[in-house]
């Protein structure tokens, strides 16, 4: 053991193979670890796919009501027939993320943390909200109603 | 020049440390059997723990967004869309809770064998101040998914600090940036949790473990005990 790499002395075999194997396995997982690292740094870019998805019928969804759901990701969403036209809404309030909840009399979405309004179109009309809440494509067809969920 | 040694490689010419008493140094201590038991290595996990919480972390911040409107999108995005990212995410949080497991379990282990007592005190007090930083740690990163029980935990979290006397409000104001939770308060929690804290905890660690090695590993009451009534009921005989 008395010998430098670079040196002149001599390396006996049983140094030589354990040093060659710890450079070999070093090499493979670092390599490993390396070639993912990368590849979670440079994603490739996904294509946001949508499905259209069963939530409800309209013998359900009378004008006036409202009926929750939850998309593919966990987040929750209503949808509100305002008089026959049926939209869906992220029930996540755009201000900080509170959940808004529809009041059907006076046809608002409001949320409770700091007092933000919303109209039936998601419009933020009031309070500290910065922008309209996102909404889900509804499609009617044959009385049910089909919300387009992004697909995970 | 002169100390140029003919036989030394490239490496050890242009970098001249004595490599060999570094490694010494390093890993050469000779600990007493006791430390044998592996609830006497319950201080090494944490820090294995925190070195890899800091390559997760910076490998998650790559793609955080401290900004209200988009923080839980852009942790959702780490765990659905970015390849391993949901691997990185589960690392960095099972690590955080073993962390606090094994730095708790590490100050009952140091209480029970009475290991921090003079001339350890400041081995105590540093260690003690990294439970803290661990815990401060854990609140900020919880609150950084900016999930409905994340949120929560700020407003009840800053509450808490808020009643302090005196300063109280101070500590508030300070953590949310503002009266309440607001645009400037994930922005300070993302800050402390991935600058402050660990510059911190890295700083102590350093100090820990320099004083642990300065002072030697204690000794072992319990063990002492039992080998010295061995040795008195062998004089006995």
């Amino acid at each position: 053991m008395n010998e430098k790499e670079g040196g002149g002395g001599e390396v006996s075999r049983r140094d030589f193979l354990a040093n060659a194997a710890m450079t070999v396995g070093l090499a493979a997982s670092l390599g490993t670890a390396g070639y993912y690292g990368v590849r979670y740094l440079v994603p490739k870019p996904r294509k946001k796919t949508f499905v259209d998805v069963l939530v409800t019928n309209l013998k359900e969804l009378t004008p006036g009501a409202a009926q929750e759901f939850i998309d593919a990701q966990g987040r929750k969403g209503i949808l509100v027939n305002n008089n026959g036209t049926v939209k869906a809404f992220s029930k996540i309030c755009t201000h900080l993320g509170c959940e808004v909840e529809w009041h059907s009399q006076k046809k608002e979405f409001f949320c409770p943390c700091h007092e933000g309004f919303f109209d039936a179109n998601g419009k933020n009309v009031k309070g500290p909200p910065p922008r309209p809440l996102n909404e889900f494509k509804v499609t009617v067809k044959d009385d049910n109603v089909y919300v387009a969920l992004e697909e995970v | 020049m002169e100390d140029v040694k003919k036989n030394e490689g490239w490496i050890d010419q242009t970098l001249p440390v004595d490599w060999g008493k570094i490694k010494e140094e390093a890993v050469g201590e000779i600990l007493p059997h006791h430390m044998k038991l592996w609830w006497y290595c319950l201080g090494g996990v944490p820090a294995i723990m925190f070195l890899m919480l800091v390559i997760s972390g910076i490998m998650m911040a790559f793609y955080y967004v401290p900004y209200p409107s988009e923080a839980y999108e852009s942790v959702a995005r780490i765990t659905n869309d970015i390849p391993f990212g949901w691997w990185l995410r589960s690392i960095h949080r099972w690590c955080a809770e073993l962390m606090v497991v094994t730095v708790s379990l590490h100050a009952i282990r140091v209480f029970a064998t009475g290991a921090y007592r003079h001339p350890r005190e400041f081995c105590w007090i540093s260690g003690s101040i990294l439970l803290l930083l661990t815990l401060g740690a854990g609140f900020t990163g919880y609150s950084l998914c900016y999930t409905q029980t994340s949120y929560w935990a700020m407003t009840i979290g800053t509450g808490i600090a808020g009643k302090t006397p005196i300063i109280g409000d101070f500590i508030s104001r300070f953590l949310l940036g503002g009266e309440s939770i607001g645009d400037a308060t994930l922005n300070r929690f993302f800050i402390l949790h991935a600058a402050i804290i660990p510059a911190i905890i890295f700083l102590m660690i350093f100090v820990h473990i320099v004083l642990i090695r300065l002072h030697g590993v204690a000794e072992h009451i319990v063990g002492m005990q039992r080998e010295l009534i061995k040795g008195l009921s062998r004089g006995d005989e």
